[in-house]
């Protein structure tokens, strides 16, 4: 397995444990309507700072084990998977947008209403989340067209 | 991922015949990865002509003896 390769099973491992803890936390609050900016901002940075020392500490530790040089460029079948995954990862980008952020829109009354407390803010959060989460997803499909095409490739 | 075009290659034999060199050290002398060569020779991946003409100049052959186009077989 390519370093490239393993670099991927470590984005989307991490990914698929730090950030979905964080969603399906947020998604329950807001489900049971406790909306807390404050709880919010920390479990973010506080899943933020996890994904980050993960990926960095797993990386390093697997670029050492496999004696390759981190920055080493990719060669020419790394670089046509990385293209390939960047455009597919846009492709899902340009439609996840619009399919996320249109019904947040339409749904935007609702949303103040079911928070009588803070219906801005919590208007507010829901779409910085539904943002985030469409970034995420995102991150995934890139990286597990990583690793799909390294394994047709193997 | 596209089906590879109709293009055999000889680099495990020629591998074999320079005093059984590894994909490493294939990989090493032409700036690529194992895993890249590994695909290359089992047909999964279509190298570009630069990379196709550093193989050959490695073996010290021509690219014909290298790479090979099944004839008939067009997509």
């Amino acid at each position: 397995m390519s370093l490239r390769e393993r670099l991927a099973w470590i984005a989307v491992g991490s990914t698929l444990i730090v950030w979905g803890y964080y969603f399906v936390a947020f998604w329950i609050d807001v489900a049971l309507r406790q909306l807390d900016g404050g709880v919010l901002l920390t479990r973010f940075l506080i899943c933020t700072g996890i994904a980050m020392a993960v990926m960095i500490g797993l990386a390093i530790r697997t670029g050492v084990m496999s004696r390759k040089n981190m920055e080493s460029d990719p060669d020419e079948l790394e670089r046509q998977i990385e293209g390939r995954a960047d455009r597919i990862g846009f492709r899902f980008l340009e439609w996840l947008v619009p399919a996320a952020l249109i019904p947040c829109l339409l749904l935007t009354p609702r949303i103040a209403e079911a928070f009588p407390a803070d219906p801005a803010g919590s208007t507010a959060l829901i779409f910085a989340n539904a943002v985030l989460m469409i970034v995420v997803i995102t991150e995934l499909i890139r990286e597990t067209v990583h690793i799909v095409s390294f394994r047709i490739t193997a | 991922m596209p089906a590879p075009p109709p293009i055999t290659n000889t680099i495990r034999r020629l591998r074999f015949d320079a005093s059984e060199m590894t994909q490493q050290q294939l990989a090493d002398a032409i700036g690529m990865t194992r895993q890249t060569v590994a695909a290359i020779e089992q047909n999964k991946y279509s190298p570009s002509l630069e990379a196709a003409f550093r193989i050959a100049e490695v073996f010290g052959v021509p690219l014909d003896e290298v790479f090979q186009w099944k004839t008939g077989e067009t997509k």
